[in-house]
């Protein structure tokens, strides 16, 4: 059976879409197959993978009924990956959405487009939320991603705490998959000691053993509205997400990729 | 930075983190415990019992053992008593019973509009909990209800017993 990990955070740009995004492109080249959903109303992922392009329909019209699953799910070319758009077109469907998360409709809804999948990855929205909260009921785990920042670490037990909350309250199966740690400059003094001050507080099996690094040609897939992967001008961005992707099938598969 | 490293969200997040994967880790004892008690199949039970009373009260009692519960029913959908082991009352009345909270499950499934409901658990007070599970064979509706403790977490090893109950209801 394929896992479900909402890409979460409760501090905004922290690469939570660039994550998404990448790491999807990093796990299908690991043979799986996965599918990417956009949760997040503003439609960030939709707009980082050209999904809009093709279409602007996504979740929004699958629920209400407008559109079947497989009007909505894009295959991406080749790979053995797909993507569903929030479908968030007007106001009233932001709330549409919302409304539809809190009654647990989307979070079903997803747990029946990931079938057939290894993984399902869902780029959600910033900050908390009665829906995310049960959106949280059908998903797997969580992966947090983090910037060596004070103001993000700062954020974490709040978000911890609704973790821990709907865990105890939802989802007694809901794991924290682990932190990584995003736009990681190591040249910035700041983000180093923040990144050793966090690794010092908290339990090592937490994160990732794989950062994010800072990179220029993040900005530049941005750009582009392309996977990093496609821009083959930065094999240090490539090599990071692969290495993640690597590192959590491997959690998966026994907990050997834990940082112990 | 040093403001950083004393701060109380630093030092709270670190907490939460401590405590989720204690919590993750306990959940891993506890489904490697379901998984070998997975082992003791409904086979293994019926080469030692050859009457399906004594191999359901068996399963009950193994159920019983391991979630830390007081007692437990298996009943069908007329109220009649499959295997009870433990009961603080009457085995029939608590049979009938279970078949009025299994009642309710469907009552509940059509009022609230919750279709797959299929578990029911009434507090008595503040101490205890008759929890009762709905199953099907075929076109029977079975349920199996357990007594214990408001504090337990009785869903594994609910769910772990129906595998159980279901083989044997099906070999007899």
């Amino acid at each position: 059976m394929g896992k479900i990990v909402a890409v979460a955070s409760q501090k905004g740009g922290v690469g939570k879409t660039t994550t998404c995004l990448n790491l999807a492109v990093s796990l299908t080249g690991l043979g799986k197959k996965v599918l990417l959903v956009d949760c997040d109303p503003q439609g960030a992922l939709a707009a980082a993978s050209n999904l809009k392009r093709i279409t602007d329909k996504g979740l929004v019209q699958l629920l209400t009924g407008e559109l079947q699953e497989e009007d909505v799910v894009i295959p991406a070319g080749k790979r053995s990956l797909a993507l569903v758009g929030s479908g968030v077109l007007e106001t009233e469907d932001i709330f549409f959405l919302e409304q539809q998360a809190v009654s647990g409709n989307l979070g079903k809804a997803i747990r029946a487009l990931s079938v057939g999948y290894d993984y399902t990855l869902l780029d959600t929205q910033a900050g908390l939320s009665r829906g995310l909260f049960q959106l949280f009921s059908d998903v797997d785990s969580v992966l947090l991603p983090c910037t060596c920042k004070a103001t993000t670490v700062k954020t974490l037990p709040l978000f911890l705490k609704f973790i821990q909350q709907a865990r105890q309250s939802e989802n007694h199966r809901l794991k924290l998959e682990g932190v990584v740690l995003t736009m990681y400059n190591e040249s910035d003094p700041c983000a180093v000691e923040v990144s050793e001050t966090i690794q010092d507080a908290f339990p090592q099996e937490i994160f990732f053993r794989t950062s994010i690094p800072l990179l220029l040609s993040f900005e530049q897939a941005s750009l582009r509205a392309v996977p990093v992967a496609l821009l083959k001008r930065d094999t240090l961005a490539v090599q990071a997400y692969d290495k993640l992707a690597f590192e959590l099938v491997a959690r998966q598969k026994g907990g050997e990729g834990r940082n112990e | 930075m040093n403001r950083l490293k004393k701060s109380k969200e630093l030092l709270e997040a670190a907490s939460i983190f401590n405590a989720l994967l204690v919590q993750e880790q306990d959940d891993m004892a506890k489904q490697q415990q379901v998984a070998k008690a997975e082992l003791t199949t409904a086979d293994n039970v019926a080469e030692n019992q050859p009457f399906r009373g004594d191999q359901l009260e068996n399963v009950l009692y193994g159920m019983c053992q391991r979630g830390g519960f007081q007692g437990a029913a298996v009943a069908d959908e007329q109220g009649l008593a499959l295997a009870i082991y433990n009961s603080p009352v009457e085995g029939d009345v608590l049979a009938a019973f279970t078949t009025v909270l299994g009642e309710a499950i469907g009552k509940a499934g059509r009022f609230l509009e919750q279709h797959d409901a299929n578990n029911i658990s009434l507090d008595i007070n503040f101490i205890d909990k008759a929890v009762v599970r709905q199953f099907s064979l075929g076109d029977n509706s079975f349920y199996i209800l357990v007594i214990c403790g408001q504090e337990i977490d009785e869903r594994s090893e609910i769910e772990l017993s129906i595998k159980q109950v279901t083989a044997i209801l099906e070999k007899h």
